[in-house]
């Protein structure tokens, strides 16, 4: 693979090669995690860390991995970052915890993370695979903080946890979308995004 | 008309291509095919083709609904009136209800249509007629006392959501009118679901309700396991009782129906296996009558909620439901029997008619494929069989 | 160095599970603390909000150590069971019990001024909503029947209608309301369709449109409250 720069590898991922408006993967967190901003920022912040640091070191491990068991590495060394920061999380933010349950877990299978060892920490020097790690993370997390604000705006009329809806407007007849709520709004939003992306970067558009 | 005429046609030069408004063509198309048969001609091969447009088939599901809607605006004012315990004469019950439903149908269309002349603009193609049914179905399937900002909150999801998205007016997988509703029960369900929003006025806790009155939907009742309270038949067939703007009268509905299938626009396939979908399931229920909610009988069952609205409006939208003849039946059976599956079995929704139909629409594609395949191969068999005996 | 041998292969993947088992123990025994602490700590806000004393995950501990006076835990029977640890009653588990008379429930006691004696009852709540389990704390005045604050919180009710038991407004209604008439039968508090009436001491205004949400509410506080009868009428003065 032809040298690229870091600053690309940094940048890329957060337009032109996002992986979830571009790759479409980690799509099943981005619509369960992304009701509010908080949860959504502290998703989008582990999977940053678990990518970086997974990718930091199967490319540091990349030549003594035997390519018969490549994936069980992988596999085991993305589990065993996941399992410290779910504890991490449980032991020091119990209630953002609570909201997120299971997905934490579930970082394991998201799509991004093997994508991005198999693709690019396999066969790259440790420090870019970082940079790549951190990259594709930032990536997720924007997409991810755009959906929750969108949610957590309309849908309870708060951001980050502050109401910045005024009362005046409840009284005037206004209320919270429920349908925000659900994970099927999270979906139309994440398509909606897209839409936007692809008419702001023509190339994108598939032929 | 004369002038009419005269006026389109010098406006026209300015707006086709290289005139000075041509950004605006799509506008005045949409404007003069309204008024005027079109004068568009098939260009290449020749095509047999009914004399009938969009627009005008359009215009004959309008008057179809007209009944429903005429006698939904004078239920509106009769429970009204019910229920502040005062009486009024016929014409005083349908000002007041003409007066409660004409913004919900002005905005939904002004809504509506804005979305659609926007898109056609950007796009640069005609604006769809498409709206037009929509945009009167979308009131008729709201309670009364929905407020008007979700109604056009709604019609814009559905416009660009249900169709925009799809490209455009018979392009759309999901019936626009019922997504709007969809839309308004998930986002905001103390809107469209309750005692209190069904008759106009009740929401507003200064009105002051008789004792006694309640101004639950036979579907509110049944789902609340009060069954000693649900309506007889002949109430509901009739219609005066509270629910949607446009489903509670039967007969006005089966008018409709029948102008639909005269005009051989409405498919009575669809709307004729979905009852019977219904039915079937109905008496399947009977059978087991483990609740009294399964023990109601099929007629009573039939005439409650939306069903029959939906399975004579809606159900039959022609871009929505499946095309082939025998896919219709299937389609319909199917709708007729989830619809009813919901509305017992499960607890959360009262009414299973509208998720049920917008669950088929994203099967009919897959209903209308294995029947096109099935015929291909009973084809190909009869065409072996004959090679082989010659 | 070969590394598609298999002895490698075998070597390699023992050291590594045996290298990220020992870190991940490490990490799981080190935090277990500090987690077991948040669960106790919600607890406690939980219990404590039920009295309408607020507190923060921060001040909790010390609030709860100084308002909660006493706790005990009681049988079916209306008896105090000695030797356990109402704090450590795990209700879910208790109602799993097939045997009424071996279900264990604990009661909280809440002084919340040191200076007189006015004395809160504090119950735990659990049952099924439309969805999935709900639960909360009631406490109750001294004379063991006129409700004096509640708690209600679900897994995942529908937004906007059955969620609303989770909300302030939702939960100030049951105060003021008794659970006994007035001959002394255990009538629990209804929620009523509808509305009811203003002088109702036995119901609240049911959520209009949640209505599989209200009626399993009104279950858990029925069944819950069943079961601490005996000691109620016991004790009530």
């Amino acid at each position: 693979m032809a040298q690229v720069k870091n600053s690309k590898l940094l940048a890329n991922p957060l337009n032109l090669q996002n992986p979830v408006t571009v790759q479409v993967l980690g799509i099943c967190s981005a619509l369960a995690v992304t009701v509010q901003m908080k949860p959504a920022f502290v998703m989008g912040l582990s999977v940053t860390i678990v990518t970086a640091f997974s990718s930091l070191i199967i490319s540091a491990l990349r030549n003594t991995i035997p390519n018969r068991i490549r994936i069980i590495v992988q596999l085991v060394v993305v589990a065993a970052l996941v399992i410290i920061v779910d504890q991490l999380l449980k032991a020091f933010l119990y209630d953002v915890s609570k909201q997120l349950s299971v997905f934490v877990g579930l970082i394991i299978t998201n799509c991004i993370l093997m994508g991005r060892l198999e693709a690019f920490a396999m066969g790259n020097k440790p420090f870019p695979s970082f940079i790549d790690g951190i990259g594709n993370g930032l990536g997720y997390s924007i997409i991810l903080l755009s959906i929750a604000f969108v949610r957590e705006l309309l849908g309870s009329g708060s951001i980050w946890g502050f109401k910045i809806i005024p009362p005046v407007f409840y009284q005037l007849g206004y209320e919270n979308n429920g349908l925000m709520i659900l994970p099927p709004m999270a979906v139309i939003l994440i398509g909606i995004i897209i839409w936007i992306q692809r008419s702001w970067k023509k190339e994108l558009i598939e032929k | 008309m004369k002038f009419l005429r005269n006026t389109l046609d010098k406006i026209k030069p300015h707006v086709q291509k290289g005139g000075k408004f041509q950004k605006f063509r799509s506008t005045f198309d949409a404007f003069e095919t309204f008024l005027y048969v079109p004068d568009h001609v098939t260009k290449s091969g020749s095509h047999i083709r009914d004399g009938i447009d969009l627009k005008r088939a359009m215009s004959v599901v309008v008057i179809a609904l007209m009944p429903a809607l005429l006698f939904g605006m004078w239920n509106v004012g009769y429970q009204h009136f019910l229920a502040i315990g005062q009486t009024a004469g016929f014409c005083e019950l349908f000002w007041y209800g003409f007066l409660q439903v004409l913004p919900i149908i002005i905005v939904s269309y002004v809504v509506g249509l804005g979305v659609e002349f926007i898109f056609a603009q950007i796009r640069g193609h005609e604006v769809n007629e498409g709206f037009l049914v929509s945009g009167m179905l979308i009131p008729m399937i709201m309670p009364v006392d929905t407020p008007l900002w979700m109604v056009a909150v709604a019609t814009i999801f559905a416009v660009i959501i249900g169709k925009e998205v799809f490209g455009g007016t018979g392009m759309n997988i999901f019936n626009p009118a019922l997504l709007a509703r969809a839309f308004i029960f998930f986002a905001y369900p103390s809107k469209i679901s309750g005692d209190f929003v069904w008759v106009s006025g009740l929401s507003d806790s200064t009105t002051k309700v008789v004792d006694g009155f309640s101004g639950a939907t036979p579907m509110g009742l049944a789902g609340q396991g009060q069954f000693d309270k649900i309506p007889d038949f002949w109430t509901m067939f009739i219609g005066n009782i509270p629910g949607s703007i446009g489903e509670t009268s039967k007969i006005a509905i089966l008018i409709g129906a029948a102008i639909l299938i005269i005009s051989g626009i409405g498919s009575f396939r669809i709307m004729l296996s979905t009852i019977l979908g219904g039915s079937a399931m109905i008496y399947i229920f009977n059978l087991f009558a483990a609740n009294p909610y399964m023990e109601i009988s099929p007629l009573v069952q039939l005439s409650m909620g939306g069903f029959l609205f939906g399975a004579v409006f809606m159900a039959t939208d022609p871009v929505s439901a499946s095309q082939t003849s025998t896919g219709k039946i299937i389609y319909g059976f199917l709708i007729g029997m989830i619809a009813m599956l919901i509305r017992v079995l499960n607890p959360a929704y009262p009414e299973g008619m509208m998720l049920a139909i917008l669950m088929m629409n994203m099967f009919a594609p897959l209903i209308d494929y294995y029947v096109v395949e099935a015929n291909i191969k009973r084809r190909l068999k009869r065409a072996k069989l004959s090679s082989i005996k010659s | 160095m070969n590394t598609e041998k298999n002895s490698y292969i075998f070597i390699y993947s023992t050291i590594m599970v045996l290298v990220i088992a020992a870190a991940l123990t490490v990490v799981a025994l080190q935090l277990k603390p500090a987690q077991e602490n948040n669960i106790r700590i919600e607890k406690m806000q939980n219990i404590l909000q039920s009295v309408k004393i607020p507190s923060t995950p921060k001040d909790a501990e010390t609030i709860y150590k100084e308002k909660i006076t006493e706790t005990f835990v009681i049988n079916t029977q209306g008896n105090i069971v000695e030797g356990k640890n109402a704090f450590d009653i795990n209700l879910a588990d208790e109602l799993k019990k097939e045997n009424d008379a071996e279900r264990l429930f604990p009661v909280f006691v809440c002084s919340p001024n040191k200076n007189d004696t006015v004395k809160y009852f504090i119950v735990q709540l659990r049952g099924k909503g439309l969805w999935g389990p709900i639960w909360g704390y009631m406490s109750f005045n001294a004379d063991l029947n006129t409700v004096y604050g509640c708690m209600f919180d679900h897994k995942g009710e529908t937004p906007g209608l059955g969620a609303e038991i989770n909300t302030a407004v939702f939960q100030s209604q049951f105060v003021g309301k008794k659970i006994f008439d007035e001959n002394n039968k255990f009538v629990s508090i209804a929620t009523v369709k509808g509305g009811t009436k203003d002088d109702d001491p036995h119901g609240v205004d049911a959520i209009s449109g949640g209505t599989i949400t209200s009626k399993g509410l009104e279950a858990m506080i029925y069944d819950c409250l069943k079961a601490y009868e005996l000691y109620l009428t016991n004790n009530k003065k």
